[in-house]
């Protein structure tokens, strides 16, 4: 668990050692809807773009302050040079806001090579599928041109045969915190989540092996708190999930696109690769905006809240976000009708502490009245 | 840059002939929107803003574009519109899209006037295709979310994506005929969306004129003129009345007509307009700074299509192009293919291609400057905002950025705007006074 925290604290000079080590080429990722199989199959490493949660002053000339915390964070870190090492960067067709951080950043930060990941919104509609297949053939016929190297069927399938084994370590990890106290705190399953949008997956593979062993090995340490399930808007901060733990919650469960949503299903194997990598696209546990149409994601979350026995959950807004804004009262009413209690609060680049403790130990207080009551 | 460039005479001015007629349309509109009920219409919300023809086959519906009412009841009543905000902040939602935000504020309030039947929400950005869930947990009424996909570069949109949009769009009739019980007069939709597309390029067209110094028509004012293309595009009457526009605003060009007679320095206003204030607009009017172009009248309601070098041109109608609708799928792919490959919409939306648009732009429109509004109340058309702002700066153009409100008139503090705006046109070096 310690090498998983160093990696994480010190993710870039993990990538640059990689190029070091392999001479291979990084690439950056904005969205978890990017098929990273793709660029691992071409041999290079993917890498998400996640928040440095530290204040900045130079993407505000770049994004106006009324778009999320978030995407103006991410161009702060690439005008600042912290990804100077990447060769290229992609973006999954998402939101309006990181859709501008990804533009500014081809247009001032890379000098690469820059793609966008044309992807539909609505899921629901049957063509999405063939459209989507579609998109995956487009983006490998791009890698395959900028890097002169043809990916072949072996190639797909042994990355897929990786990460579907990334995925499923990850979610044996999850399933060990089903268990009160869980084996390991909501920190700890952050790190472990987020390690592999760092790491080589083969590489990473034989690290969560052994910090699933460790897990289950070492004496337990985590105290029989408040179980807490947070679904979120992207949130990759530490400080946040570090802070609301030291309150007397743990947190058991995620729904967030840097944790379950993540890995949660895999690719089929069999059949044509591609239309395998675009049926998991398309199937996975959706975000707030991928899930247009008919609702399918608040199922999902209520069976993880469940199944994780979570007593309360935290939903995370990223200031500004209208995808995750839409759905926060019919996701409030759905929780409530399970008497699953909920709070809501704004992420921003850095945790204010001061209200999150205010707030958080309220709705902690409110649900330790509930369990003595009840 | 042109800044200055002109004189102290003043142009010869007159008023617009079929301004008449487009304020019969708005009024017409209204009256049929709010007798619909009445008159045994079933009321279809959508903010599909180039789909509306879709539903020209279905003779009982009334079709409500919510965008235009806000534009409406934002600028004649703003306590209402703070009163139907209210609506939905009281039920846990803040900050989303205002312009949506209204018209489900009025449905929930016990005095709005119009309560929709059906909704069809036009995924163009997040904020419009994820409201239909909200109609559904709301009020129950059946919606329908029709995705136009998008890509900053038009050249990668193919058959593939036609075919996606296609599909949806014969989905969305079978919908309509599911849900109102209404069978589709393909007939009536093979002229709705000819008419649509038709409306469209004129509209493009009347605005292309604006490229003549000086304006013929100022942006205000522009705005009126094409909205009949908004809501009633689909319509033989809007047609005649668009070709009837274009052809008084040509007869101004050849005439040197302006719509501002003191025309010193012409701006593009970038996003939407402050609605609940557009006296703010006016401002420059004493200066001889005018408002002629700009996002929310390029974007829509107008067929501009873009060309290698990032140029707007006004399309071609689909008998200009030789085509004829006789089915429903060549209606379908009709609207699909002017959704995908005619309007600017997808590139609008991204960073880069809309940097080099509005520099062509304000090139091919002789515009000095521009202003932007950082408008709390809508999150797709500021986008890209400070960055367009950066290139034209470096371009050399004069430019301001003011935050206010395109809706919610609690967001627009006046003195603090006028002030910008005033400061503005001194720093262009312009005086009050003709």
């Amino acid at each position: 668990m310690e090498k998983v925290h160093d990696i994480v604290e010190n993710r870039h000079q993990y990538a640059i050692d990689w190029k070091k080590k392999t001479g291979g080429k990084v690439v950056g990722c904005f969205c978890s809807y990017v098929p990273e199989e793709l660029i691992w199959a071409a041999g290079m490493l993917p890498v998400r773009i996640l928040g440095s949660h530290e204040t900045q002053d130079v993407a505000d000339s770049h994004i106006a302050g009324i778009f999320c915390p978030h995407c103006r964070d991410t161009l702060a870190q690439g005008l600042q040079g912290r990804y100077d090492y990447l060769e290229g960067i992609v973006n999954a067709h998402t939101c309006i806001h990181m859709n501008q951080a990804f533009n500014a950043w081809g247009d001032h930060v890379t000098k690469g090579y820059s793609y966008f990941f044309i992807i539909p919104s609505n899921f629901q509609i049957p063509y999405s599928l063939s459209e989507l297949t579609h998109e995956m053939g487009e983006f490998k016929r791009s890698l395959e041109e900028w890097t002169g190297k043809s990916i072949s069927q072996e190639d797909l399938d042994k990355a897929i045969e990786v990460f579907n084994t990334n995925r499923g370590l990850l979610r044996e990890i999850y399933d060990l915190r089903k268990s009160d106290p869980p084996l390991l705190s909501g920190l700890e399953a952050m790190e472990l989540t987020l390690v592999n949008m760092i790491m080589d997956r083969e590489e990473c593979n034989a690290l969560l092996a052994d910090a699933l062993k460790e897990i289950k090995e070492r004496p337990s340490t985590i105290p029989s708190n408040i179980r807490l399930m947070i679904v979120g808007s992207e949130n990759d901060d530490r400080e946040y999930v570090r802070y609301i733990e030291t309150l007397g919650a743990t947190i058991v469960i995620d729904d967030q696109c840097t944790g379950s949503r993540h890995f949660w299903n895999d690719v089929t194997p069999g059949g044509d690769p591609l239309m395998a990598l675009a049926e998991r696209y398309r199937n996975r546990p959706r975000c707030p905006l991928k899930d247009g149409g008919k609702r399918t994601r608040f199922e999902h979350m209520l069976k993880l809240a469940k199944e994780w026995d979570a007593a309360g959950v935290i939903i995370g807004q990223q200031k500004f976000c209208d995808p995750m804004g839409y759905e926060i009262p019919a996701m409030q009413t759905m929780f409530k009708k399970n008497d699953i209690p909920s709070m809501v609060l704004e992420l921003d680049v850095t945790v204010a502490h001061g209200l999150v403790r205010t707030r958080v130990q309220a709705f902690l207080e409110m649900l330790d009245l509930e369990a003595a009551l009840f | 840059m042109n800044v200055l460039k002109k004189t102290d005479e003043l142009y010869p001015t007159r008023k617009v002939e079929v301004f008449k007629k487009a304020k019969e349309f708005r009024t017409d509109y209204l009256n049929s929107l709010l007798t619909a009920h009445e008159r045994g219409k079933k009321i279809l919300l959508t903010n599909c803003e180039t789909l509306w023809s879709l539903w020209s086959g279905f003779h009982n519906l009334q079709i409500y574009w919510p965008a235009g009412h806000v534009q409406d009841i934002s600028a004649t009543k703003p306590e209402r519109t703070i009163e139907y905000l209210d609506e939905l902040e009281k039920r846990g939602f803040r900050a989303i899209c205002a312009w949506l935000m209204v018209p489900i504020g009025e449905m929930l309030h016990p005095e709005g006037e119009i309560k929709p039947d059906f909704a069809a929400t036009h995924h163009v950005c997040e904020p419009m295709g994820k409201a239909s869930q909200v109609f559904d947990d709301l009020f129950g009424i059946p919606t329908r979310v029709i995705e136009t996909p998008q890509s900053p570069d038009p050249k990668r949109l193919g058959d593939v994506h036609l075919k996606f949009l296609v599909d949806q769009l014969h989905e969305a009739i079978e919908w309509m005929e599911k849900v109102s019980g209404e069978k589709c007069d393909d007939e009536a939709l093979c002229e709705g969306i000819r008419n649509e597309i038709e409306t469209e390029v004129l509209a493009a067209r009347v605005l292309e004129f604006n490229k003549a110094v000086p304006a013929p028509l100022d942006l205000r004012l522009a705005a009126v003129l094409t909205w009949p293309a908004w809501v009633e595009a689909r319509r033989n009457r809007t047609v005649a009345y668009f070709r009837e526009l274009y052809d008084e605003v040509k007869q101004r060009v050849a005439e040197g007509i302006a719509a501002v007679p003191n025309e010193k320095v012409r701006l593009f206003h970038e996003a939407a307009p402050p609605f609940p204030n557009m006296k703010l607009l006016n401002l420059g009017y004493p200066y001889g700074a005018v408002f002629m172009g700009g996002s929310v009248i390029f974007i829509y309601p107008c067929a501009f299509k873009v060309t290698e070098d990032y140029s707007l041109v006004s399309g071609q109608t689909l008998e200009e192009r030789g085509i004829t609708l006789r089915t429903r799928d060549d209606a379908l792919r009709a609207i699909a293919d002017q959704n995908i490959n005619n309007l600017p919409v997808g590139p609008w939306m991204s960073v880069t291609p809309r940097k080099a648009m509005t520099l062509k732009a304000m090139k091919d429109w002789h515009a000095d400057g521009a202003v932007f509004h950082l408008d709390h109340g809508c999150q797709g058309m500021p986008a890209a905002g400070r960055e367009v702002q950066l290139a034209l700066k470096e371009a050399g153009y004069p430019t301001l950025m003011y935050e206010g409100n395109s809706v919610d008139p609690r967001g627009i503090v006046e003195s603090q705007i006028a002030d910008a705006f005033e400061s503005f046109y001194a720093a262009l070096g312009l005086k009050k006074g003709y």
